[in-house]
């Protein structure tokens, strides 16, 4: 619906938060972002953003499901049951963002039997909800820290296994629903339980920039993008391609990266000096230092990739004092700097 | 100095020039005379012949896109549409009054709406949203509220105030249209970005906001560059009660100040944390000072007595709207439509015993379905716990029973922000109660708002009864159970008059634990006399409270007790 987005070049300093999106682009099992801080520090804007940027990619035409159509091992029953996946069609749309409100019910979020052909026909037909919606795209949770409980467990749920299975109201079915969660939240408001906290693959702690510089150059550019769209996204068109095609080339790329066994010696010694709870944490570091090092061009993972990993991939799972004022992505700093530094 | 009726005027008229830029106004405002004026004036300023679109505030999500209307096509036997009223509002204002009612889910939709609307200046709907919450401020979605530029207060304002009108559509239109010929200087832009960190706002729409009312403002006067004046009036548009700068920890709030203006007190403050270290200090500090001049209203009333319990719109939004349509599925019942989902299968088991004396026989006319066999889902939700902590800071022994407090606390908090229970503070010294965390499950919060916590002064148990009250009454109508917790020698010495008068002051306190509390609510009463003494144990009895002599309370008995008490509430 959006006709211009504000290119994602053009956006000023957030370096943590575009490393996270950026790597969950190019390797979108990563688990998704949780995005904690302060209000109004382009959040929205960059999702946005990023998703525009993203290449177009070729979706079964007509399959509510909006099925990939380039990965016949992955289709829904009627595009299997339909002749060959090329007969049916195809057509290419943008990655979607879709934002979950904080009301959205379960019906909204898995779907539902469809009232209208129910009443009109008398068939029993899946409606699909906001995650089919999402399927090969982003699914964005503001103020995820409010959402009941239980739909945080459906998200995650659904984000990890990249399925959504409905067992309710009569129906039997499942669909593909691969796509980055990304929740914001305000730790002012309330904070996450633990047990969700662990399930996210990144964390970022989102800032305002504290320069003045810097907001100025924020005012500047918004200004002059909603003064001209369309000219000041022509102007950041050269930046947006060049990084559209780092992230093809690192998609390429990724399944082939290799990892020492003195990198993972280095991650290990890493959780373990954190106290960082269960394997999650240290699977998820090196996943993410193999996403950095595939959006930097190389084939195999060095440590400033670790370093560049470490603090999204573990400062929400280190062992935990409620109490300890320390911020957790100081405590990474302290750990990176003692073990694999030192 | 423009009055505060104007400044309302260029509000409306600002936000319906250029929607896409502003999202809207946030006010607030009682129905009444003054409302009435203000809206009128907002339809006659409407370009073309658009007129504004009102919501009531319980508006369901499934009205704001096109969807099935129900009722209809059971009556029709085919299915028949209705068209969203988010569709409807395109390219009008707004108008949603009791917005403090207003669903998240629907608050978020709109909220969206915005956003997706933002670089399509004809689509885009200016929202209105009135805020009709008089005496306890409500949460107001903050998702919603951060997209809405302006904000404005009416309440305070009568129909004297309202001035002759002076703005035209063609205002709006030439608003509309040299908006950007109008150009601000970088050195202004610096001013309002140090301006907006010095108020302690993080939000970077927040100058954005500003500038772009500075630039229509000089519009609005036919001129190219944005003025100074320009830039402090868009302030007074755009700041008030989005400051968020908290005192320093180390200075604990003196009450004797606080029975100032709240506006003004707190205000002075925000403008002397502002200027320090800055750049264009001297300009930022013109902005703030500016703002503060303003009636600043918009804070939280709940605490119009404590610097510290302030919070902006945006900071107190819990959002926590009990809904028909959340929480686990229960049993459905009989429904009407239009208010909760309506559940198929229960309706269609409904309608199954009548289809032979309904005479529908399946091949032809299918199946009979009347409005009495409709079934609405309902779903059950845990009533959250709200744990109010009412904190006697007074005398010689304050400090270490504060300490205690607050260890408990912090203990509790940090023990049940896992099962979503919240924690309040009330302490109470010197001449007034204050609320000094209100309901929060967020430890960064409550570890800043607890940490510089003091005592000493006289004892002003009859407020702090009356605070709690408030409180757990508020508490209980946004759907919580209150659960309260008395630390307190119950020797009370000041009287709700400001009196210093212990026997008066002792039988105020008894009448009131008598007439409001008395199984209104479960509570414990911790005594921290140093001996036991029966004139507490009926003070306890009067609140109907569980009594528990503590002279060394510590943090874990409080928090064990506290949490057993709560268990057995639950059953």
């Amino acid at each position: 619906m959006p006709d211009t987005v504000f290119p994602f070049s053009a956006i000023v300093g957030q370096e943590s938060l575009k490393d996270a999106l950026l790597v969950s682009a190019v390797d979108p099992k990563l688990g998704g972002v949780l995005a904690f801080g302060d209000r109004g520090t382009g959040k929205t804007t960059m999702i946005r953003s990023l998703a525009a940027l993203l290449p177009a990619q070729a979706v079964m035409k007509d399959c509510q499901f909006r099925c990939a159509a380039d990965a016949p091992a992955n289709l829904c029953t009627n595009c299997q049951n339909g002749i060959a996946p090329g007969a049916i069609g195809t057509r290419n749309e943008t990655p979607p963002v879709i934002d979950l409100p904080l009301g959205a019910t379960e019906d909204r979020v898995l779907g539902a039997i469809d009232l209208e052909r129910a009443l009109g026909t008398g068939e029993l037909v899946f409606e699909p909800g906001l995650l089919a919606a999402a399927h090969r795209g982003f699914l964005y949770v503001d103020e995820v820290n409010l959402l009941d409980d239980h739909l945080v467990d459906i998200l995650l749920d659904a984000a990890a296994s990249g399925v959504n299975r409905i067992e309710r109201e009569g129906l039997s079915l499942s669909h593909a629903a691969e796509f980055v969660l990304i929740g914001s939240g305000n730790p002012e408001e309330g904070e996450l339980r633990p047990q969700l906290l662990d399930r996210f693959g990144l964390f970022v702690e989102v800032t305002t920039p504290n320069q003045v510089a810097d907001r100025v150059e924020i005012i500047k550019r918004r200004r002059a993008f909603d003064e001209d769209p369309e000219g000041f996204a022509k102007t950041w068109r050269r930046k947006d391609a060049a990084l559209r095609r780092r992230i093809v080339t690192a998609r390429e790329l990724r399944p082939e990266i290799e990892v020492s066994d003195r990198m993972l010696e280095q991650c290990a010694a890493l959780c373990v000096s954190l106290g960082s709870d269960g394997l999650r944490g240290e699977l998820a570091l090196i996943r993410t230092a193999t996403g950095f090092a595939a959006l930097a061009g190389k084939t195999e993972v060095e440590k400033a990739h670790i370093l560049r990993a470490a603090p999204l991939a573990l400062s929400h799972r280190l062992r935990k004092d409620p109490l300890d004022e320390t911020r957790a992505a100081a405590r990474v700093q302290r750990a990176m700097d003692e073990v694999l530094i030192g | 100095m423009i009055s505060s009726w104007d400044r309302a005027c260029l509000c409306a008229l600002l936000a319906t020039a250029c929607p896409h830029l502003f999202g809207g106004i946030l006010m607030r405002a009682g129905r009444g005379p003054v409302l009435s004026a203000w809206l009128d004036l907002l339809d006659a300023i409407q370009p073309g012949s658009v007129r504004p679109l009102t919501l009531p505030p319980t508006v369901t999500a499934d009205r704001l896109y096109e969807s099935l209307s129900v009722a209809q096509s059971l009556a029709e036997g085919r299915p028949i549409y209705q068209s969203g009223l988010l569709e409807q509002a395109r390219g009008r204002a707004l108008i949603i009054h009791g917005v403090e009612r207003l669903g998240a889910g629907v608050a978020a939709a709109i909220a969206a709406e915005i956003e997706d609307l933002r670089t399509t200046q004809d689509q885009s709907l200016a929202v209105i949203a009135i805020d009709e919450s008089r005496d306890i401020a409500e949460p107001i979605s903050s998702v919603l509220a951060e997209r809405l530029a302006f904000r404005i207060d009416l309440n305070d304002m009568h129909l004297q105030d309202v001035g002759a009108e002076t703005l035209s559509v063609s205002d709006v239109l030439r608003v509309r249209e040299r908006i950007h010929v109008s150009q601000a200087t970088d050195d202004d832009l610096t001013s309002l970005a140090s301006a907006c960190a010095g108020l302690g706002i993080s939000s970077m729409r927040v100058p954005i906001f500003c500038l772009h009312a500075a630039q229509a403002l000089s519009a609005l006067d036919r001129r190219t560059t944005v003025s100074a004046e320009d830039i402090a009036l868009a302030c007074q548009l755009v700041l008030p009660g989005r400051g968020q700068l908290l005192p320093e920890p180390s200075s604990p709030p003196e009450p004797q100040q606080s029975r100032q203006d709240p506006g003004e007190t707190s205000d002075t403050s925000e403008a002397e944390a502002g200027g320090e270290n800055l750049p264009s200090a001297s300009v930022a500090e013109q902005i703030i000072q500016a703002v503060a001049s303003a009636p600043v209203q918009l804070t939280d009333p709940s605490s119009k007595k404590s610097m510290r319990g302030r919070a902006g719109i945006s900071g107190r939004s819990g959002a926590h709207v009990i809904a028909l349509d959340r929480g686990r599925p229960d049993r459905p019942i009989r429904g009407q439509v239009g208010r909760g989902r309506i559940d198929l299968l229960a309706t269609l088991r409904a309608a199954a015993p009548f289809q032979q004396s309904r005479g529908g026989r399946q091949s032809e006319s299918g199946l009979q379905v009347r409005t009495s066999d409709l079934r609405v889902k309902r779903f059950k939700r845990r009533r959250q716990s709200s744990v109010i902590f009412v904190v006697d800071a007074s005398g010689s022994a304050a400090m270490h029973r504060m300490a205690e407090a607050k260890g408990a606390v912090e203990r509790l908090l940090s023990q049940c922000y896992a099962r979503r229970d919240l924690v309040a503070l009330i302490s109470f010294a010197g001449e007034q109660a204050t609320l000094v965390l209100p309901p929060s499950r967020s430890l960064v919060r409550a570890r800043r708002q607890i940490s510089g916590l003091a005592g000493g002064g006289a004892t002003p148990l009859a407020h702090a009864l009356v605070e709690a009250y408030k409180l757990a009454r508020a508490e209980h109508d946004r759907g919580r159970s209150p659960f309260l917790v008395f630390l307190t020698d119950g020797r009370g010495n000041m009287t709700l008059e400001g009196a210093a008068d212990r026997p008066a002051s002792t039988e105020q306190a008894a009448r009131l634990a008598k007439s409001l509390f008395r199984d209104q609510f479960p509570s414990v009463f911790f005594d921290t006399s140093r001996r036991p003494d029966p004139r507490t144990r009926r003070l306890s009895d009067d609140l109907g409270a569980q009594y528990q002599f503590l002279p060394t309370a510590d943090g874990d008995t409080v928090s064990k007790v506290v949490r057993q008490r709560i268990g057995t509430q639950r059953g």
